[in-house]
């Protein structure tokens, strides 16, 4: 890159800053508002790895224990769901963890580069 | 890495460092002020939710991708919506190269009273000839010279190859220079 289009750069820099700034106080208000919306829910979205009160797990493991059971006693030959309703167990967000698998692989390699 | 209640603060601090040429990118791609808006919204809160406790190096490009597929979805659910109704685009086609809006928008230069002085028009000319790029190439500028993003994490955040970027990038690049050149 030679120094007319590092001055270009320099150029656009500029006025895409003041572009950005030029945004109307309404708008920068509800961007602010969700930008802490988004911080509290980081801050309370998201339980650390390997923190799950005792007394949830056990209610959890026997309720679906007894489901199981339940099933198991009522319909111990239920089909298969169809391709339709497969896609509708599939959630959205596991869909996004597939067409994302890339980048993942990206930040994979980042990584061992960075280490 | 710690908790999330750790990296509160720096979360607030990248998202606030970037909310504002989100918002402006996300007007450019959809011609849209509000549902730009809410297409920051919703990429702001995907990126603390799914990826606040990541380390804050990997949140750029991360949150770029994020929006980029925001900003995709959106396109095809208006274009599904116009083939449902039959509606006829304007200047025709699907989202891509040729569907740009920006021209629609109100845009600095018109805001701006006609005795501004030659710096700040030159300003609004950058603006003007930004929204005039292809998508794509937008985009790579905008990653690279606006975002400071490296190849590597413009092409992760594009979802291409390292090569599509830096060919991206030198158009818009070429481009801009035609355009402004006579800008001080």
């Amino acid at each position: 890159m030679n120094g007319k289009d590092e001055h270009l750069l320099e150029l656009a820099r500029r006025g895409l800053d003041g572009h950005a700034e030029a945004i109307d106080p309404m708008r920068a208000a509800r961007l602010a508002a969700a930008r802490r919306r988004a911080v509290e829910a980081a801050a309370g979205g998201i339980r650390r790895p390997g923190v799950v009160p005792t007394g949830w797990l056990a209610v959890g493991l026997a309720t679906a224990g007894a489901v199981a059971l339940a099933v198991w006693l009522v319909r111990p030959a239920a089909p298969l769901p169809g391709n339709g309703d497969l896609e509708i167990l599939i959630s959205g967000e596991d869909l996004e963890m597939v067409e994302e698998l890339d980048f993942y692989l990206w930040l994979e390699e980042a990584d061992r580069d960075a280490g | 890495m710690g908790g999330n209640l750790e990296t509160q603060p720096e979360l607030e601090r990248f998202l606030a460092g970037v909310e504002r040429r989100a918002y402006r990118m996300a007007e450019w791609a959809t011609g849209d002020p509000d549902e730009a808006l809410d297409l920051v919204q919703e990429a702001m809160l995907q990126l603390a939710r799914r990826y606040g406790r990541r380390p804050e190096a990997e949140w750029p490009p991360l949150f770029h991708r994020i929006l980029e597929n925001r900003i995709r979805d959106w396109q095809r659910r208006r274009s599904a919506r116009r083939r449902w109704f039959g509606w006829r685009q304007r200047g025709g086609g699907e989202a891509g190269e040729a569907e740009e809006p920006l021209e629609r928008l109100p845009g600095p230069a018109r805001e701006e009273p006609d005795a501004a002085a030659e710096r700040e028009d030159c300003g609004a000319r950058v603006v003007a000839a930004v929204g005039q790029l292809p998508p794509r190439q937008r985009q790579a500028f905008l990653l690279r010279a606006w975002e400071g993003l490296d190849t590597a994490a413009t092409a992760a955040a594009m979802a291409c190859s390292e090569g599509s970027v830096k060919t991206h990038f030198s158009r818009a690049l070429a481009a801009l220079r035609a355009r402004l050149e006579d800008c001080p």
